[in-house]
């Protein structure tokens, strides 16, 4: 390819991704040029691209002006605690994965496998009538246990991938030396993992923190909202505060952005593996 | 083991040798937290799901007694129903084809280098960064209503003279849909394909220099070939996204005007939790769930050419 860099085809394909990448980032750029209007310039006509009056402050008062401190709050607890729960459990279990001769191994590997490519949707229904049953309709922790759940596969295949490219004499060393199973896996494997550890846990906080229509069915009281909802809640009320409504907006994608960069090289591994999306 | 067997032997590790567990019991117990956990939140709602579908359900997703194939057969009669299967299939060939299409030149285009590339990456980046529901909600904010910048600056510039609203009839609301599906899918699509083209020994591009071949022919009999692995994974993944893309619709539409911008998972959802029809929406999600699961018995073999792609 290099004798044909700067030839027609490299002008081209150049011309080609300005022009996906001026389309796609143009939603993102409008939204923070509403973002940043005052109430009265969001229907002005002739239509302006930019603001008259920069109101920068409107990134202070949406906090106030609507309730985003407690969907944040919401999502904030939610993302976390799903995630350590997704960690608490995927560690051990990609570890028995990697390491460990069990009965019902294949199994194992291959449900999880087939639990990837679940339709949330279809789980949905049964789900309702679950969280019915046991009483955490509305209750924030449903979400919690529903979303280490469904990242659970996902991040158990990735840490086993992980762990199995760590040497095995570095864990035989330990346990020669009288550590247990537990003790090597904490003291030698983890501290080695740390990489894909953040990784797969950067993908559990996504998921859980950009998750919509499961929270749209669990959740019904305003305050038990977490961001999307909340975001979302906005256009049904009977005049719609688009510039509030796009800060919040923007707001909500800063914490996704600021991991992605974090994790850039295993994005798409993690990606092709169906974990954020 | 034979390591472990040996350090036992050392002085004072036999005690703590023989309080040690067997290994396949290890093993259980190390995965018991995480089959408890799948098996509460993803195997028994299928039960649960698959129970109702043949019963009667009443709007509150209480069991009664098993009607048969009742759930099913009123799908057969529900015109929606047919008319919604067709449009999720137009909209998950739709929006998968045409993304593939575009992310390819622009995944070629990631993998050259020139001035300002990680900035292009990071630019891209953000559509996928944003969940599904915000990219949909900015787009509604575009779209809505008479008063949106896109009606303003089309009548400003005089290509029309009265608002469209644009989300209103079906066919600009679809067109919308779609667009804003690619643009969400395309990130994805193409960081993924970029990783296959990486992948891809450069000495192959320059054997096919040598011999003479342009960017083209280059193109088509080189790079093509050699990228068919991750095409297929890519799209194979891309069609279960797309088909479950339940925000989109939802917050561009919810599926109006009547029912005609629905895609099968909106209109499950409104089937169940709008309109209290468990029984019916069982039986939908029933009929989803076996089509995944050939589809994902399908990925996995594949899976295998994933390993080629160096793709985990």
């Amino acid at each position: 390819m290099k004798r044909h860099e700067r030839g027609l085809s490299w002008w081209l394909l150049l011309a080609f991704l300005a022009v996906v990448v001026a389309v796609s980032i143009f939603p993102f750029a409008f939204a923070l040029s509403t973002a940043l209007r005052p109430r009265a310039e969001l229907f002005s006509f002739p239509p302006t691209w930019l603001p008259k009056t920069w109101a920068w402050e409107n990134f202070v008062t949406v906090w106030t002006a609507v309730p985003l401190l407690r969907y944040v709050l919401n999502s904030v607890v939610v993302a976390v605690l799903a995630t350590f729960l997704n960690m608490a459990f995927a560690i051990p279990a990609g570890y028995a994965l990697a390491r460990l001769k069990f009965p019902g191994k294949r199994l194992f590997r291959q449900a999880l496998l087939v639990t990837q490519m679940f339709s949330p949707v279809v789980l949905l229904i049964g789900l309702f009538r679950f969280m019915n049953q046991v009483d955490l309709l509305d209750n924030n922790l449903s979400l919690i246990i529903t979303y280490a759940a469904l990242s659970l596969a996902f991040s158990v295949w990735f840490l086993a991938g992980y762990f199995e490219s760590i040497p095995i004499e570095i864990e035989e060393a330990a346990m020669m030396d009288g550590c247990t199973r537990v003790g090597a896996l904490v003291r030698v494997v983890l501290p080695m993992s740390k990489p894909a550890l953040v990784a797969s846990g950067v993908f559990a906080f996504i998921w859980a923190w950009n998750e919509f229509m499961i929270a749209l069915t669990f959740i019904s009281s305003p305050d038990n909202r977490t961001l999307p909802l909340g975001i979302y809640s906005f256009i049904g009320q009977y005049s719609v505060e688009w510039n509030y409504l796009m800060a919040a907006a923007l707001i909500a994608i800063v914490p996704v952005l600021v991991l992605f960069l974090l994790i850039e090289k295993n994005l798409v591994k993690g990606l092709t593996a169906g974990a954020v999306k | 083991m034979a390591v472990v067997e040996a350090g036992a032997l050392r002085p004072g590790r036999l005690a703590r040798r023989r309080l040690r567990m067997p290994e396949p019991m290890v093993g259980l117990l190390f995965i018991l937290p995480t089959v408890i956990l799948v098996g509460v939140i993803v195997f028994y709602p299928i039960v649960e799901t698959a129970l109702m579908s043949f019963s009667d359900v009443n709007s509150l997703a209480q069991r009664g007694g098993f009607n048969g194939f009742a759930n099913y057969q009123a799908l057969l009669s529900d015109t929606v129903f047919l008319r919604v299967v067709a449009q999720t299939v137009w909209w998950t060939v739709a929006v998968v084809g045409i993304t593939t299409v575009v992310s390819i030149p622009v995944a070629l285009a990631l993998n050259l280098t020139f001035r300002g590339r990680r900035f292009a990456r990071a630019l891209l980046i953000v559509p996928w960064a944003a969940s599904l529901m915000i990219n949909a909600i900015i787009w509604r904010w575009i779209l809505d209503g008479q008063h949106s910048i896109i009606n303003g600056t089309l009548m400003w510039l005089h290509i029309i003279d009265q608002p469209i609203i644009w989300l209103g009839s079906e066919q600009s609301a679809w067109a919308a849909i779609i667009l804003v599906g690619i643009l969400v899918s395309i990130p994805f699509t193409s960081f993924s394909l970029l990783a296959g083209l990486q992948s891809v020994p450069s000495e192959l591009y320059e054997a096919a220099m040598v011999d003479g071949a342009g960017f083209w022919a280059s193109f088509w009999h080189v790079t093509l070939p050699l990228m068919r692995p991750v095409l297929v994974v890519t799209t194979l993944l891309n069609v279960i996204y797309v088909f479950n893309s339940f925000p989109i619709p939802w917050v561009l539409t919810q599926g109006a005007p009547a029912y005609h911008t629905d895609i099968l998972v909106t209109y499950i959802y409104k089937r169940a939790f709008a309109e209290g029809q468990f029984g019916p929406a069982a039986a939908m999600a029933m009929l989803i769930f076996l089509l995944l699961l050939a589809f994902s018995l399908t990925f996995s073999h594949i899976t295998k050419e994933r390993a080629k792609v160096g793709i985990k």
